[in-house]
């Protein structure tokens, strides 16, 4: 990825089944320096493969990439307007994803954690 | 009854709204509803259930509305994308002033269908743009200050819907959407074509005529969830015809859904706010309610400004002392703590600064 700046992060998946009816699918997000205030450089989203988990399986995915775009823009210098639109967006997802399934667990609550803390230097809190 | 109107195969016909608006400034808006990507038949017969629950929303002869005209399209959009369905609204034979479109996809045990709002730029078109929120002040020496903002959003998405396992049965059979002999159900006469004339419409039921037979076509409730689509397209009608009451009903149907996208919820509480402060009320506890959710929403902060220069004309108006300094210390407060949502040369935020200049 250092190699490829414009490459915001690299992805890969794999579809595991213990029993050959239910399926989970295991995301992995290498985000690198846009890491920022994770503890990790790898987030992994891990969803069972049901028509029900569709709209979680989707936000959550999106929820990673509004994270690197919102770190990206900060290591790029952007201004911090530019920052708070691609946070806004990832704090109404994380809100989506509770909405849905209780609180975060995981590598998602240790998003959404480095996610309030981007929020919080952004607007100097109080 | 309603004149039958024909659906002509690879043109856009219209449900036509008749009789005069009792909004006589506002125009009558255009719905686009385009054929759905997915897999067929299932995909074209939710698409035909959604335009019917859009058109019984509009023209039930339960409750009547005024000023919306659905077209429907024959054709899928280019692409999936909210600028496709811009693009095809934007043909000369649709000039639709908002796009409902979707997506339909089988997702391992089951079928999921994402629905889209696109409101294109032909709302700016119109000669009359009730939506658009202007605050004046006066000032004593005859002058006015001026601010003003148009609505927030422009591109939706709903809530997922995950469809009953008793309607993909049913919409998978080739014959499609079946035709009832009564409102209420019965002998199966036929299936709905391509071609179909609207003869009645009403709140649980349409009586059309496709394929040479007249029948009813009574609308399965597609999910178990409660999708906020078809109201918050409803609201957002109503409220770009300067519909207020219509549009706090609709947005109120809205958000009494536990289950919509958190964004919706936010724009749905700015309408509501908007809607008031339209009708000489103070809309300030929606924008704060909104704020409350996402502090970093933009829009949202914009409304909120705006409304307490509004509370400030209001005050000035009773000539309520206290309430003007409250007024005007809490807007202080406000741009000083939101300057950082907005570019250092936001020409906007930059006059929102001036105003207690």
């Amino acid at each position: 990825m250092e190699n490829q700046r414009t490459v915001l992060n690299l992805m890969r998946g794999s579809i595991i089944s213990d029993d050959g009816l239910t399926y989970i699918v295991y995301s992995c997000f290498y985000l690198g320096k846009l890491r920022a205030y994770l503890p990790h450089e790898v987030i992994t989203v891990e969803l069972p493969i049901k028509s029900t988990e569709f709209a979680n399986t989707k936000d959550s995915h999106t929820l990673v990439i509004l994270y690197a775009l919102a770190m990206d823009a900060r290591s790029l210098g952007y201004p911090k307007d530019r920052i708070a639109l691609f946070l806004k967006a990832a704090e109404n997802k994380i809100s989506d994803l509770e909405r849905r399934r209780g609180s975060l667990s995981g590598d998602l609550a240790g998003l959404k954690r480095a996610i309030r803390q981007a929020t919080t230097e952004l607007l100097g809190d109080q | 009854m309603m004149p039958p109107t024909r659906l002509i195969k690879h043109f856009i016909v219209c449900l036509c709204c008749l009789s005069a608006s009792n909004l006589a400034q506002a125009e009558p808006l255009r719905i686009f509803v385009p054929s759905f990507f997915g897999p067929k038949p299932i995909s074209q017969h939710v698409r035909t259930t959604i335009y019917f629950g859009l058109s019984q929303a509009f023209r039930s002869k339960d409750m009547p509305e005024k000023g919306a005209w659905i077209l429907y399209g024959i054709d899928e959009l280019n692409e999936q994308s909210h600028d496709a369905a811009i693009t095809a609204s934007s043909w000369p034979s649709v000039r639709a002033d908002l796009a409902v479109w979707g997506l339909v996809r089988r997702y391992d045990d089951g079928v999921v269908v994402q629905l889209f709002l696109t409101i294109t730029p032909l709302i700016r078109e119109r000669r009359v743009r009730p939506e658009y929120w202007t605050v004046i002040v006066p000032d004593a020496n005859g002058k006015t200050f001026e601010i003003a903002r148009d609505i927030p959003g422009l591109y939706y998405e709903f809530e997922p819907l995950t469809l009953k396992k008793r309607v993909v049965i049913e919409y998978e059979k080739p014959e499609g959407i079946p035709l009832y002999g009564s409102r209420y159900g019965g002998e199966i006469r036929g299936y709905l074509g391509e071609i179909i004339y609207f003869l009645e419409i009403y709140d649980d039921a349409l009586l059309l005529q496709s394929n040479g037979v007249e029948g009813w076509v009574r609308l399965p409730k597609l999910s178990s969830q409660r999708s906020e689509a078809v109201s918050f397209v409803k609201g957002m009608v109503r409220l770009l015809r300067g519909d207020w009451r219509g549009c706090l009903e609709d947005f109120a149907a809205v958000l009494s859904n536990a289950n919509i996208p958190q964004n919706l919820r936010i724009d749905a509480l700015l309408y509501t706010g908007l809607a008031k402060e339209k009708t000489g009320e103070s809309g300030r506890q929606e924008f704060e309610r909104a704020y409350q959710i996402n502090r970093l929403d933009k829009s949202t902060v914009s409304y909120l400004l705006m409304s307490r220069i509004a509370d400030i004309v209001r005050a000035r108006r009773r000539n309520d002392e206290k309430r003007i300094d409250v007024s005007i210390h809490k807007f202080r407060e406000a741009v000083k703590s939101t300057r950082v949502l907005f570019a250092e040369n936001d020409k906007w935020f930059q006059k929102i600064e001036s105003f207690l200049k």
